[in-house]
């Protein structure tokens, strides 16, 4: 009896990868059912998923004004910045918690219905990407009501675009696994995303700071370089160098950690919903 | 250890393969998360042991295509279990279990898989999506479905206004119009009434008539007869391990 795992065997990297690529080829699956799930969750009210855009406009409006007003900055500059940055921030997080409860959040389907198990973390992104383009609306019109000035850069928001996609995917399939396995991790991840907000660059200026304050205060998180790199082009700025690198390196790591850890853990998630 | 080697006839395909099939799963109890347990136990060198719990031990079956196979067994001896394995949801943690063809599931309770907010049309194209078919394929088969399912315009209405019997009709329906080599039901087709479960045995014995695989787990031995099925029976051993005992009767 000793010598018998009680465990299913830690999975293969091949194993892991084929789970992951057969649940990309399931683009139409994942994308239909989360934007069904999404409807539902609005069925029954006037204006269904447009919900998402008005929430955020009230949202950003308040935030906006209150700590324009508070640090004393032109609203004109300020809006639009607290408006991308929150977005974004927004669609981050909503990966990254989601991310923590994909696995837990679909016990019963796990347990009952066949299927590559990233499927779970595609339809996370899926479901935050749909409410993210919601709220893009109100960039847009900010952008066009506070007459932010487009330039060149622009260039580089599909790859902020595509950087935090990647990360936002990577990033549930390690962290989902990890908390079904240690369910204190969610409770974890849930505070941390909510003092997050105070130490990502939303509503307070970076260059308002000095370069020491400003790495004790937001240098080690990982969201500040994929939301500089998201939010610069947006405002007409190119992003610097730093955060190109920042970005660079946080994607390599997490997509390495993602596919590996969810390649390991995928044979024994059944056994820990 | 009690296995068993089921070979019907070695001239036929075999459609599920499970050598040396075992299924155990560790009991995590809260104080395995105590921190405060396990920072003493680390200081004092001391090992909490974890419960395990053995759901299928060491079966050996082959069940070629074409065959009908009725799993038997008091609660807890582990015939869900199995089912899970050859669905491809669970790792065995030990032996290996193979599958040739697609397998479709008929497992957990009659809501299961159900959006409650959808309407039964929009659920049925869901299901068929979840287990991988195109949306498109499955809109053709919507005609069909609302007339096996005997819904009428109830097909409509979102699925938290049915009875359970109108969520097993739905999903029996939705589920069994896709194509499929090997069909695994778990305690039969469910509460709906005696007109629907008529029709859909019926459906059922065309499914295997034309050589699929079915696989079906229940306590009614009228259920099984019904089907013509060979049993293996699941048992629970004294020291808590199940697996097979008897032979396919």
């Amino acid at each position: 009896m000793s010598e018998i795992s009680t465990e299913a065997p830690v999975g293969s990297l091949k194993s892991g990868i084929v789970d992951i690529a057969k649940g990309i080829r399931r683009v139409p699956v994942w994308w239909t059912l989360t934007w069904h799930s999404i409807k539902s969750q609005y069925r029954r009210t006037y204006l269904g998923p447009w919900w998402m855009t008005i929430q955020m406009i009230i949202f950003v409006g308040g935030l906006s004004l209150l700590f324009g007003i508070l640090l004393g900055q032109d609203l004109k500059e300020f809006v639009p910045y607290v408006t991308c940055g929150f977005i974004g921030f927004n669609w981050m997080t909503g990966m990254i918690q989601g991310g923590a409860d994909s696995i837990t959040g679909n016990a019963s389907a796990i347990k009952t219905t066949p299927g590559p198990l990233s499927i779970y973390s595609l339809r996370n992104f899926a479901g935050n990407t749909i409410q993210f383009a919601h709220d893009a609306i109100v960039i847009v019109v900010v952008i066009i009501v506070f007459q932010v000035t487009v330039t060149s850069s622009l260039v580089y928001l599909p790859l902020a675009l595509v950087a935090i996609a990647l990360n936002g995917i990577a990033v549930s399939l390690w962290l989902g696994p990890l908390v079904t396995r240690y369910r204190d991790v969610g409770q974890i991840v849930t505070s941390i995303v909510r003092v997050l907000f105070f130490f990502t660059p939303i509503f307070w200026v970076a260059t308002d700071l000095s370069n020491r304050q400003l790495v004790l205060l937001s240098g080690w998180n990982p969201l500040t370089y994929l939301l500089e790199l998201f939010r610069t082009p947006l405002l007409g700025k190119d992003p610097s160098t730093i955060t190109l690198i920042g970005v660079a390196i946080i994607t390599v790591v997490n997509v390495t950690v993602g596919i590996v850890h969810f390649s390991r853990t995928r044979d024994r998630i059944a056994y820990w919903v | 250890m009690s296995t068993e080697e089921i070979m019907s006839d070695t001239n036929k395909e075999p459609a599920i393969e499970l050598s040396d099939v075992w299924v155990q799963y560790q009991l995590r109890n809260a104080h395995h998360h105590n921190l405060k347990r396990t920072l003493t136990n680390s200081l004092l060198r001391r090992k909490d042991e974890v419960e395990i719990i053995t759901a299928v031990a060491g079966i050996n079956l082959t069940i070629n295509r074409g065959d009908r196979i009725g799993l038997t067994g008091p609660n807890g001896s582990g015939k869900s279990t199995l089912l899970a394995v050859m669905a491809g949801l669970l790792t065995p943690t030990r032996g290996t279990a193979t599958t040739n063809g697609r397998v479709l599931a008929l497992l957990g309770g009659p809501d299961q898989g159900l959006d409650p907010e959808q309407t039964g049309r929009e659920n049925a194209v869901s299901l068929g999506v979840k287990l991988g078919e195109s949306a498109s394929a499955m809109r053709e088969q919507l005609d069909d479905i609302k007339e096996f399912s005997g819904l009428g315009g109830r097909f409509e209405h979102p699925v938290h206004t049915y009875s359970s019997g109108m969520q097993v009709r739905l999903r029996f329906t939705a589920i069994t119009a896709l194509k499929a080599d090997i069909l695994l039901v778990d305690e039969g087709i469910g509460a709906a009434d005696a007109e629907f479960n008529a029709r859909a045995e019926e459906r059922l014995r065309g499914f295997y008539e034309s050589a699929g695989t079915l696989v079906m787990a229940s306590h009614s031995a009228d259920l099984l007869r019904q089907h013509g099925t060979m049993n293996f029976s699941m048992k629970v051993f004294a020291d808590g391990r199940v697996g097979a005992s008897s032979e396919i009767t």
